[in-house]
């Protein structure tokens, strides 16, 4: 019997573990976008504290390149967590306005946007490009926590919604691995555990068939 | 004692001349910076340069043409270009019509200056370390090396 036939039967006396199954790849992406976001928050940190010779257009691709992850982060959870999906939205689209106003702001880096942090007190904060940068990265992860103002709090609440939604299938996860400098490795052992989940059930599945 | 090493270094972008110039400075290289491709153009043909840092996206005049300028004229002068974000497809272009080396934004002064130490070392000039102060270090000199105030 062909593995692809093997798998339709598999499907048609299991509908459930189809649906496991695109929650697990579904979940990986979400992590995986979780992570390329924080690996694009450290790379800002870096290049603004190290001293780094950039552009203005190295801040613009950045955040336009956190806006474009967070944008495919947010499809993820929606899939994830279908009845969050309009909030969800709602969120990323203030965000989007957030990433435009900062992109849009003059080249003297007074940004438009009503709740600009207070000047960074570095030394290159002076340099426009820099200002730009810092901006940035108080947008991605500032001291305001709204959902609205800065983006590492709504990665926050879309990743415990989701965690939420995957204990009825009893996947449990610690809502605390959300913490800076834990987060990175603690993602790896969360879409690892779903996977062993998924796939322990298929192999009862083929099991018992 | 050693001359400075004579450095022009073009880029459109007034941090990026802001923040080398002095990390330059500080390896004994005497900097010339302009952000308008046309004025450093102007100025290379009033004095010679032993090392031409430009940028490879301006207006009006970009670093290609910057370099086949450079070549067509001043065949000795090395040339680095700085590229902007993602465009190592004009890098590898210019690596091919005889670039000495190429750098990609974002990057570190100390990068350019090792690509500098580099060059000045391709052109016989003494000059500092990179990574060892102000000390200047005798390069071996090939065959003809390079003096700008003889052209």
């Amino acid at each position: 019997m062909g593995i692809l036939k093997t798998l339709k039967e598999i499907g048609q006396k299991e509908p459930e573990i189809n649906g496991l199954y695109i929650q697990q790849i579904r979940f990986h992406q979400f992590v995986e976008n979780t992570r390329k976001l924080l690996d694009l928050f450290d790379d800002g940190r870096e290049k603004a504290l190290d001293e780094y010779i950039f552009d203005r257009h190295y801040v613009i691709t950045l955040i336009d390149r956190v806006v474009q992850r967070l944008g495919m982060m947010v499809y993820d959870a929606c899939v994830l967590v279908p009845e969050n999906g309009p909030a969800f939205y709602r969120v990323y689209d203030g965000h989007v306005l957030t990433a435009k106003r900062l992109v849009g702001s003059n080249p003297s880096g007074q940004a438009t946007r009503s709740h600009d942090p207070a000047p960074v007190d570095t030394p290159d904060a002076a340099e426009p490009e820099y200002q730009l940068l810092f901006q940035a990265l108080d947008w991605f992860n500032g001291k305001d926590k709204r959902l609205d103002a800065t983006v590492m709090p709504f990665m926050e609440e879309m990743f415990s919604k989701v965690t939420q939604n995957l204990e009825p299938l009893g996947i449990e996860i610690d809502q605390n691995l959300f913490q800076q400098g834990q987060l990175a490795s603690n993602l790896d052992i969360c879409s690892q555990t779903l996977s062993t989940k998924a796939h322990g059930r298929l192999q009862l599945s083929t099991f018992y068939s | 004692m050693s001359k400075p090493l004579e450095v022009l270094l073009l880029d459109d972008e007034p941090i990026v001349g802001r923040r080398l110039k002095p990390a330059l400075d500080k390896i004994g290289c005497s900097v010339e910076v302009f952000e308008d491709p046309a004025k450093a153009v102007e100025r290379m043909d009033q004095k010679a340069f032993h090392i031409v840092v430009t940028d490879i996206r301006m207006e009006g005049m970009d670093g290609l043409q910057v370099l086949g300028h450079v070549q067509q004229n001043y065949p000795q002068t090395k040339v680095i270009m700085i590229t902007g974000y993602a465009k190592i497809d004009l890098a590898r272009e210019a690596m091919g019509k005889g670039v000495f080396d190429f750098i990609a934004k974002p990057f570190k002064p100390e990068d350019l200056r090792q690509i500098i130490f580099n060059a000045a070392e391709a052109l016989g000039v003494p000059m500092a370390c990179p990574s060892s102060g102000n000390r200047p270090v005798e390069t071996s000199k090939p065959q003809g090396s390079f003096d700008p105030s003889t052209r």
